[in-house]
C-alpha cells in the first residue's frame, strides 16, 4: 500500500481466481470449497463471489473455531429492539 | 421461523460460528428471558481496522409458542462501518408503530454517510433468518463503491 492509498480503501475481498494463486490450489478447487461451505464467500451476482480478507485469513489460519455458548440471564421484562419509530409530526409536536 | 429450544439455541450458535468463520471476532451470543417466555439474543461481530471498527450485531426477540416452541417475532441486523462511515441495517419492530407510521413492519436503514442518513426509514424486505442477513451485511461492507441508498424507496 502507498502512503497515499487510505487506510478505509484497503482490499476487503479477493475473487476465487486471487484466492487459488494464494492458495496454490486452481480456481475450481476454490469454488468447491466455497460451494461446500469450508470457504465463506458473498455471491454479489449470478456467477460472481467475493471472499472477505478476514474469512480467507481465517479459512487458512490453524487457529480452531472455539466453542460457542449461549449466556442466559433472566430479567424482569425483555427488552424490545430497536430505536423508536417516532413520526416526524411527533417530533414537530413534541 | 418457529423453532424447538433445542434448535433455537443450535441456530443463535450457528450465527456466532458463521461470524467468527467470516473473520470477525464474536461477542456474545448472550440471551435475556422473562417470566413472559420472551427471549431476547444478541450476538455481535467486530473487525478491527486502524480506519475506525467495523460491527455487524444481530438481535433478535423471539415469543413463546405452544409446545414449548418459540417464533421469531423482532429482529435487528445492523451493520456500522465506521471505517468507510456508513451504515446499513434491517429491521423488524414495533409492528404497530412501523405498519401505522411507516404502512410497513419492515424497514431498512441505509446511510452512505454515517449519522447522516438521506432518509430515516427505507422499504424493507422480511429477512428469513439472521444467516441471510449476515450475508446481506457482509455484502454492503464489501461493496467498493458507496452505498446505493438512493436506490431504496423512502417510507417517511
Amino acid at each position: 500500500m502507498t502512503n497515499g492509498t487510505r487506510v478505509a480503501d484497503r482490499k476487503r475481498f479477493y475473487t476465487p481466481q486471487e484466492a487459488a494463486s494464494i492458495l496454490g490450489v486452481s480456481p475450481t478447487t476454490v469454488m468447491t470449497r466455497i460451494h461446500a461451505g469450508a470457504l465463506p464467500a458473498v455471491r454479489v451476482s449470478e456467477r460472481v463471489y467475493r471472499i472477505p480478507v478476514p474469512a480467507f485469513e481465517r479459512f487458512v489460519s490453524t487457529e480452531p473455531t472455539p466453542e460457542f455458548e449461549i449466556r442466559y440471564r433472566r430479567v424482569k421484562r425483555v427488552r424490545r429492539l430497536g430505536e423508536p419509530i417516532v413520526s416526524t409530526d411527533e417530533l414537530v409536536g413534541a | 421461523m418457529i423453532l424447538a429450544r433445542a434448535s433455537l439455541n443450535q441456530y443463535v450458535i450457528g450465527l456466532a460460528k458463521a461470524l467468527y468463520t467470516r473473520g470477525l471476532d464474536v461477542a456474545g451470543p448472550v440471551a435475556e428471558f422473562d417470566d413472559s417466555g420472551h427471549i431476547q439474543f444478541s450476538v455481535a461481530g467486530s473487525l478491527a481496522d486502524e480506519a475506525g471498527a467495523v460491527t455487524i450485531s444481530l438481535d433478535e426477540l423471539w415469543r413463546p409458542m405452544p409446545e414449548r416452541h418459540w417464533e421469531r417475532d423482532e429482529y435487528t441486523y445492523d451493520l456500522v462501518d465506521e471505517a468507510r462511515s456508513r451504515r446499513r441495517a434491517f429491521h423488524l419492530h414495533d409492528r404497530a408503530l412501523a405498519a401505522a407510521q411507516l404502512r410497513s413492519v419492515v424497514h431498512e436503514h441505509c446511510e452512505a454517510v454515517l449519522g447522516a442518513p438521506a432518509c430515516g426509514h427505507y422499504l424493507g424486505r422480511e429477512i428469513p433468518n439472521g444467516y441471510l442477513a449476515i450475508e446481506l451485511l457482509m455484502a454492503a461492507w464489501l461493496e467498493p463503491g458507496p452505498l446505493r441508498c438512493a436506490d431504496l424507496v423512502c417510507l417517511d
